[in-house]
C-alpha cells in the first residue's frame, strides 16, 4: 500500500497491546474489587437473616421444652423459662445479641446450638463433607456431560438428531428430582441391586444421588449452552468468516463458538453450585443422607437460630466465592471485559 | 470472454420461509473473466449477496440450489459434497464479508485469527514463515506497524482496520478468486476507499480475480472492469463497465444510472461536478430569521482519559425555512449535535437556541412544549416503527400523546398526512412489515409532521434506502418543505445528498466544524483539506 492515509480513523494503537502481565493486572484488580464486595454481601446476609429470624414467632427455649428428648422427664412447670433464656443469651437486648454474633463472626465462632449446645462449627463440620462430596462429584460430571449434550444438539448434520438431543435436557429438567431419585432407587437398587439405596457412609452410596444431580446439572448446562451456541453459530464470524477460511462446522464450534457461548453457562454454573450446597435437601431425604440441606431444615423447624445463622453465613460465603470465580472466569474469557474493568478503575482513581 | 475463471449457468436459488418457497435467483448465468474485477450491482432484494454466498456455498440454512451449475476453474463445484467443497474455501476462493464489526471473533487476537487461515489451509509453511507472511500481508493492506497488531483484539480496532484485516485474511492463501460482499457499505467513505485500495493492492500483487458485490454505481464504475446488473434475481445486463454505463441497453440499468447523479456518460463525476451540472434554478434568498442557533457548544462524554469530546466549540445558524446539512463521518459528533438540539443531551458549555428558546434553561414542561415544534426522522425505517401498530396508530401516536383534537379529527389528520407523503389512504390499516423501506420512511416522515412542527431534524433519513428510493424520498421532503415552510436540520455522512437538498452546509470532524457556508461555497469552493477529501470521493 502506498498512500494509505489513516486520517479518518481514530489514532491507531494509542494504548499498548495486551501482554500476559496486563491480563494478570486487570484480573487482580477485578479480584480486589470483588473481595470488598464479598465482605459486604456476607455481612448483609447475616444481618438480614438475624433480624428476619428474630421476628419469627417462638424461640428455641419454647421449642426445646416442647420436646421431651431434649428436656428429658423433668417437671416442666418447675422450669424458669427466663433462666433458660439467660443461659443461651436470648434475654439480652436485640442489639447486644446482634453485636455478639458479628463479633463472633470475626473470631470464626458461630456460637452453639440452642437446642443441644453443640458448637455450630462442629455441626457444620459434620454435615459439610457429605454435601461437598455430593455437590463436587455431581458438578464434576455434569460440566463435561452438559457440553457433550449441547454439542450433540448443534453439531450433527441431521436435523432429527439435533432436535432430539435438544429435547432431552428440557425434558429432564422438567421432571421432579424426588421422582427421579425414587425411580433410580427402584431401578438400580431394588431391582438390579447394583448400588445401596441410601446412607452417608459408603462410597457406593454416593453413586445414585450423584447420578441424579449430575444429570440435572448437565441438563441445565446443556439448555443454556444450546441456545448460546445457536446464537454464536449465527454470528458472521462463525457463519461466514470461519467457513470461508475452510473451517468445518465442528471446527468452528470448537474453536470459535464454545468459548463465546460459555458466558451464559458460567452464570448458570454459579447458580448451580449454590443450588447444590443449599438445596439438596430433597435428595438427602430420598437417599437418607445427612448434609447441609437436612441440617438447615431441622434447625429451622427447631427455631435453632444460631445454627440457621451459621448456615446462612456459610452459604453466603460459598455464593460469594463462586460468583467471584464466575466473574474472574468472565474476564479471563472475554478480553472486552478486561479492558472495561481496567478503564473504569482508571477513571475512578 | 474466453478465459473465465468462474462460470455460473442457469443458477436458481430458493429460500424456504414458513411453507412457502421464495426464488432469490432465477436461472442466473454469469461469467467472471480471469484477472479482472467484476462488479455485481443491484438494489436490495436483487439477489446479489445471494449469488456471492451461493458461489462459496455459504447460503443460510433455509437456502437451496434446485438447479444450475457453478463452474470454477472448469469444474462444476456444485457436484462436490460439502466436505469436498471445504478445501476450496480459503485456498482457492477467498471471501471478504460485509460487516467488519461482526466478522471477527471478539475473544481471539488478530494474530490468532490470521494464523488460523494457514492452519485450516494446511499450509506447509513453518510457524516463523507464517509469521513473516502475515506481517508482509498486513503491510500490504496498509498497516505501517503490523507487529503490535497481532496481540490485539478486534474491539480495539476501528471498522476500517478490521475490514483491512479481513482483506488480508481473504488473500492470505493466495486464492485465485476473491469475492467481496459489499466490503465498504458499513464504513465511512474515506475509510472505504482505503479498504478498496487494499483490495486492489492485494489483487495485483497476487494476480487474483475479484468479484465485487455492491449497490454503489460510482464505486463499481471506479473499481471494476466488468459489471453484471442484477434485478430481482435475474441478470438484466452484463458487460465491460465503460460500455454498460455509457450505453445501457436495459431499462433497469438506465433507471439505476438515472438515480445516481454521480455516474454520467460512462464515467464518475465528482460531487462538485455533479453539483455543478445539476440545475436547481435560482435559490430563494435565505431568511434572516434564525430557527436554530448554536454558540460555542461543548459536549464531553465520560471523564478523564476514558472520556471523549463529542462537540468542541460548535457554532452554527440555521435560517428559518431552509435546509441546513451537517456532514460528517461516524464519530464526528454530528449525531450528538442533533441530540443537543432536540434537548436529549445537555451542552456542557455554550448556548443552544431553538425557535428563540434557550434549550439549556428550559424546564421539563417547557421542553415538552418545544418538542411539539421540533420533530425528528431517524435513519432506520426498519427499527423506528413499532411493528405491532398499524400506520394509523403510528402516525396518530404523536397526536394522541399531545392530545390533539377529537378522535375523528385525528383520523382525518392521519388520512391527510398519508396523502401528504404520497401513500394511499387505504394503507392506514397496514402494518410496517407490509411496506418497503422507502414507504416506511414516508410513514416516519408523516409521523414527524403529525403535530405540525416548525423544525424537523432528519438524521440520515435516506442512507438505509436504495438509490432510486433515496431520490424519491428526498424529492418528497423538498415538496413538503415548500408546502409547509419547514426548517430542516439534516444530519448525513453523504455530501451527495447534501448537494441535492441543502442551502447551507457545515462539515464536522472530531467534534469541530471545519467548514461552513452556503452549499455553493462548500461544494464548489471548499478550503478545508478534509472537506476536499470528502468531495473527491
Amino acid at each position: 500500500m502506498t498512500t494509505t492515509t489513516d486520517t479518518t480513523e481514530p489514532t491507531p494503537l494509542e494504548t499498548p497491546a495486551t501482554p500476559r502481565s496486563t491480563v494478570v493486572r486487570d484480573v487482580s484488580r477485578v479480584v480486589a474489587g470483588r473481595l470488598v464486595h464479598a465482605a459486604l454481601v456476607i455481612y448483609a446476609a447475616y444481618s438480614a437473616s438475624f433480624f428476619l429470624l428474630f421476628v419469627l414467632p417462638g424461640d428455641a427455649v419454647l421449642a426445646r421444652i416442647g420436646t421431651t428428648d431434649t428436656v428429658g422427664v423433668a417437671d416442666i412447670s418447675d422450669l424458669d423459662l427466663d433462666v433458660l433464656r439467660d443461659e443461651v443469651g436470648l434475654s439480652d437486648s436485640l442489639w447486644t445479641q446482634y453485636w455478639n454474633g458479628i463479633a463472633g463472626l470475626f473470631r470464626g465462632d458461630l456460637g452453639s446450638s440452642l437446642v443441644n449446645d453443640r458448637a455450630v462449627t462442629d455441626l457444620l463440620a459434620e454435615a459439610l463433607p457429605n454435601t461437598l462430596a455430593l455437590a463436587g462429584l455431581s458438578l464434576l460430571l455434569s460440566v463435561p456431560l452438559g457440553f457433550l449434550l449441547a454439542l450433540l444438539a448443534v453439531n450433527p448434520r441431521s436435523r432429527l438428531v439435533r432436535s432430539f438431543a435438544a429435547l432431552v435436557p428440557s425434558a429432564y429438567v422438567s421432571l421432579p428430582v424426588f421422582w427421579i431419585g425414587i425411580l433410580f432407587i427402584y431401578l438400580f437398587s431394588i431391582t438390579l441391586g447394583w448400588f445401596p439405596s441410601g446412607g452417608s457412609q459408603s462410597a457406593s452410596a454416593l453413586v445414585l444421588p450423584v447420578a441424579v444431580l449430575a444429570l440435572l446439572g448437565a441438563a441445565q448446562f446443556a439448555q443454556v449452552l444450546i441456545s448460546s451456541l445457536r446464537t454464536e453459530l449465527g454470528t458472521t464470524y462463525a457463519s461466514v468468516t470461519a467457513p470461508a477460511k475452510g473451517a468445518s462446522r465442528f471446527y468452528t464450534l470448537w474453536h470459535h463458538c464454545l468459548r463465546n457461548a460459555a458466558f451464559p453457562f458460567l452464570a448458570v454454573f454459579g447458580l448451580r453450585v449454590g443450588q447444590l450446597l443449599g438445596g439438596t435437601v430433597v435428595i438427602e431425604v430420598v437417599f437418607s443422607r445427612t448434609g447441609i440441606g437436612r441440617l438447615m431444615v431441622d434447625s429451622v423447624k427447631a427455631v435453632d437460630l444460631t445454627v440457621v445463622l451459621g448456615l446462612v453465613v456459610v452459604l453466603a460465603i460459598v455464593y460469594v466465592v463462586v460468583n467471584m470465580l464466575v466473574d474472574i472466569g468472565y474476564s479471563l474469557l472475554d478480553p472486552r471485559l478486561r479492558r472495561r474493568a481496567s478503564t473504569t478503575q482508571e477513571v475512578t482513581s | 470472454m474466453t478465459d473465465a475463471i468462474l462460470r455460473v449457468t442457469d443458477l436458481t436459488v430458493t429460500y424456504r420461509r414458513d411453507d412457502q418457497v421464495d426464488t432469490a435467483l432465477d436461472a442466473v448465468s454469469i461469467e467472471v473473466p480471469r484477472g479482472k474485477v467484476t462488479a455485481i450491482i443491484g438494489e436490495s432484494g436483487s439477489g446479489k449477496s445471494t449469488l456471492a454466498h451461493a458461489i462459496v456455498r455459504l447460503l443460510p440454512h433455509n437456502g437451496g440450489i434446485p438447479a444450475g451449475a457453478i463452474d470454477f476453474e472448469g469444474e462444476n463445484v456444485l457436484e462436490r459434497s460439502d466436505k469436498a467443497f471445504r478445501p476450496l474455501r480459503g485456498r482457492h476462493v477467498g471471501f471478504v464479508p460485509q460487516d467488519p464489526i461482526a466478522s471477527l471473533n471478539p475473544t481471539r487476537t488478530i494474530g490468532a485469527q490470521l494464523r488460523e487461515s494457514f492452519k485450516l489451509a494446511h499450509s506447509p509453511l513453518s510457524p516463523a514463515a507464517v509469521q513473516e507472511r502475515i506481517l508482509t500481508d498486513l503491510r500490504d493492506v496498509g498497516f505501517t506497524d503490523p507487529e503490535t497488531l497481532l496481540t490485539r483484539y478486534p474491539h480495539e480496532l476501528s471498522g476500517g482496520m478490521r475490514q483491512r484485516i479481513l482483506v488480508a485474511i481473504a488473500f492470505s492463501q493466495r486464492p485465485a478468486l476473491v469475492i467481496a460482499d459489499e466490503p465498504t457499505s458499513a464504513l465511512d467513505v474515506l475509510v472505504g476507499q482505503d479498504v478498496l485500495r487494499s483490495i486492489h493492492e492485494a489483487r495485483t500483487k497476487h494476480d487474483s480475480t475479484v468479484v465485487l458485490i455492491t449497490h454503489d454505481l460510482a464505486l463499481a464504475s471506479r473499481n471494476a472492469d466488468h459489471v453484471i446488473v442484477l434485478q430481482r434475481g435475474v441478470v438484466a445486463e452484463a458487460g465491460p463497465v465503460a460500455e454498460v454505463f455509457a450505453d445501457p441497453q436495459h431499462e433497469y440499468t438506465r433507471a439505476l444510472l438515472a438515480s445516481s447523479a454521480r455516474v454520467a456518460e460512462g464515467r464518475v463525476l465528482s460531487i462538485a461536478e455533479a453539483y455543478a451540472r445539476h440545475d436547481r434554478g435560482t435559490a430563494p434568498a435565505l431568511s434572516t430569521d434564525v430557527a436554530i442557533r448554536l454558540d460555542g457548544v461543548h459536549k464531553r462524554f465520560g471523564s478523564g482519559r476514558g472520556g471523549t469530546v463529542a462537540m468542541e466549540g460548535v457554532s452554527l445558524e440555521v435560517p428559518r425555512g431552509s435546509t441546513f446539512a451537517l456532514v460528517g463521518e461516524s464519530g464526528s459528533g454530528k449525531t450528538t449535535t442533533s441530540r443537543v438540539i432536540l434537548g436529549l443531551e445537555s451542552a456542557d458549555a455554550g448556548t443552544v437556541q431553538v425557535l428563540g428558546q434557550d434549550v439549556g434553561s428550559l424546564k421539563r414542561k417547557q421542553l415538552r412544549d418545544l418538542r411539539r415544534r421540533v420533530q425528528v426522522v431517524y435513519q432506520s425505517p426498519f427499527e423506528s416503527l413499532n411493528p405491532r401498530l398499524s400506520l394509523r396508530g403510528i402516525i396518530g401516536e404523536p397526536l394522541d400523546a399531545f392530545k390533539v383534537g377529537t378522535p375523528t379529527e385525528r383520523a382525518a389528520r392521519v388520512a391527510e398526512l398519508l396523502e401528504l407523503v404520497q401513500l394511499p389512504a387505504a394503507y392506514a390499516e397496514r402494518r410496517p412489515r407490509e411496506l418497503s423501506g422507502g414507504q416506511r420512511q414516508r410513514v416516519a416522515i408523516a409521523r414527524a409532521l403529525a403535530i405540525q412542527p416548525e423544525v424537523v431534524v432528519l438524521d440520515e433519513p435516506v442512507s438505509a434506502l436504495d438509490a432510486t428510493v433515496q431520490a424519491q424520498v428526498l424529492d418528497l421532503l423538498g415538496e413538503i418543505q415548500r408546502e409547509l415552510g419547514l426548517t430542516y436540520f439534516l444530519v448525513t455522512h453523504d455530501l451527495a445528498v447534501v448537494a441535492d437538498v441543502a442551502q447551507t452546509v457545515a462539515v464536522m470532524r472530531r467534534g469541530r466544524i471545519v467548514e461552513q457556508g452556503t452549499t455553493d461555497q462548500v461544494i464548489l469552493r471548499a478550503e478545508d483539506t478534509y472537506t476536499k477529501a470528502l468531495l473527491a470521493v
